[in-house]
């Protein structure tokens, strides 16, 4: 039987994409707030399995990730692509909105990695991968409530990058410096030509190459945006 | 059929051998550049053997004439898509009595000759607004520990030209990219060159040469919508 991959933050774009790209040699395991999307990826893709959780509610996860155990097993790949955003300068931004976005982005990795790396530890083997992007190492104005929680988790991932790894669990970072193609970014830059767009299927394919790098040569960190972007 | 040019060859048995292998088995004819002509050769005898095309180079690295020529030849066989440079050694010593032209050189091998053959493959890629440049680093491209200053200020300064070149370059099709190979390697200079440093390192310690190779070939076929920078590499029990 196929090892189970679970993927945390399963949107329209780069969730979506991850989910087609594993479930062709990993049972899929999904993870989202959203059920209705859950329940039609289920139908287009073999192999995956809708957990509808919010990451945010740490009893609700550890509940959802205890199912998971009992009815399929223990993943051996964790992708941490879940994303509580804001825009807004610190003016606009509530302590509200800054805990929310941390619970979501900083403390849901924690608790991942604490409730699913022990097992990986054990056999010997396993990948926690988070996505990211320009907020983990930049504060932008408007990014108030967001980057201070993308750079948290950032380093967070490091230092769990740097426990686990003797024991041949691979984590790691992946930023993407872009604007992802996706129906509402499309109609915002309705100006731009297509290549200026980061295609969902092209950082699910890097994830991939990431998740399965030899033991001898591991990335921690590695950011991935189209040719002809500013930066 | 394309062309891939790797400078700074030494043993097969090394990220230089192993880069013209890989790069030989994505189609591409290998220039096999370095300073051994022994060495060079073997490696591309070896390609050929196995059905690859290859044409060793001998080229010394910190010549302006050696890298114009080796660019120039190297088009000659087919347009260059793939460009390395993995020039430079490990220069380290006592900071105090360190020779003026110690220092020097080791800035000669890993910066002065990263610019001189950036600049001319480059020439020919914006010309066709494609191809791929990538750059050998080092632990010491980010850090300087005690003892490597020479070594560190050298790499540093390769990094940042890098970085420069893949923000000036990559608007216009070219994709620049630099790996920094975070601790020793498993080849032929550590293992036969420096045995009680391997042994030191154990099982796995050392970062392996298929893996880096592959990593350089996968920064070459990422998508354009999609491109990596820089890729740290290291052996999954390196303390970092």
């Amino acid at each position: 039987m196929n090892p189970i991959c679970l993927i945390a933050g399963v949107g329209p774009g780069t969730g979506t994409a991850l989910v087609r790209r594993f479930s062709s040699d990993y049972r899929v395991v999904m993870l989202a707030r959203t059920e209705e999307r859950l329940l039609s990826l289920e139908r287009d893709f073999e192999n995956c399995h809708a957990y509808p959780c919010d990451v945010a509610d740490a009893a609700s996860l550890t509940h959802t990730l205890d199912k998971i155990k009992v009815e399929l097993g223990h993943p051996e790949i964790v992708i941490h692509n879940a994303v509580g955003g804001a825009f807004g300068d610190y003016t606009q931004t509530t302590r509200e909105t800054l805990q929310k976005n941390f619970e979501v982005n900083t403390l849901a990795l924690l608790q991942l990695a604490q409730e699913l790396i022990p097992d990986m530890t054990e056999k010997g083997r396993g990948a926690v991968i988070c996505t990211g992007n320009t907020s983990a190492f930049r504060g932008k104005a408007s990014f108030a409530g967001f980057a201070p929680t993308k750079a948290a988790q950032r380093i967070l991932a490091e230092s769990i990058a740097r426990a686990a790894g003797p024991n041949g669990v691979h984590v790691a970072y992946v930023a993407i410096d872009a604007v992802i193609d996706l129906a509402w970014t499309r109609e915002h830059f309705s100006d731009k030509a297509d290549d200026f767009f980061c295609h969902p299927d092209d950082i699910a394919q890097h994830v991939w190459q990431v998740a399965h790098q030899a033991k001898s040569v591991w990335t921690f960190e590695s950011v991935i945006r189209p040719f002809g972007e500013q930066w | 059929m394309k062309t891939a040019i790797i400078l700074g060859v030494g043993p097969q048995n090394g990220v230089g051998g192993y880069l013209c292998d890989f790069a030989a088995k994505e189609g591409l004819h290998v220039v096999v550049a370095g300073r051994s002509f022994d060495k060079l050769s073997l490696i591309a005898e070896t390609i050929k053997a196995s059905g690859g095309q290859a044409t060793p180079m001998v080229c010394d690295a910190t010549s302006e004439e050696d890298i114009c020529k080796l660019i120039a030849n190297s088009e000659q066989l087919g347009p260059v898509d793939l460009a390395i440079y993995n020039a430079g050694n490990n220069f380290n010593g006592d900071f105090l009595s360190m020779e003026a032209d110690f220092f020097e050189k080791c800035w000669r091998v890993c910066t002065f000759g990263g610019f001189l053959f950036s600049r001319e493959v480059l020439k020919v890629m914006q010309q066709r607004k494609t191809g791929c440049l990538l750059f050998t680093g080092a632990s010491a491209s980010m850090r300087g520990k005690p003892r490597f200053a020479p070594f560190t200020a050298a790499k540093a300064g390769l990094r940042a030209m890098a970085q420069s070149l893949a923000r000036e370059f990559q608007p216009q099709g070219i994709h620049v990219g630099h790996v920094v190979i975070d601790g020793g390697i498993a080849g032929d200079k550590i293992i036969k060159g420096i045995p009680q440093f391997a042994e030191r390192a154990g099982e796995d310690g050392l970062v392996g040469l298929e893996g880096i190779a592959s990593a350089y070939m996968y920064l070459y076929k990422q998508p354009k919508t999609a491109w990596t920078h820089e890729l740290d590499l290291r052996t999954f029990k390196e303390n970092f």
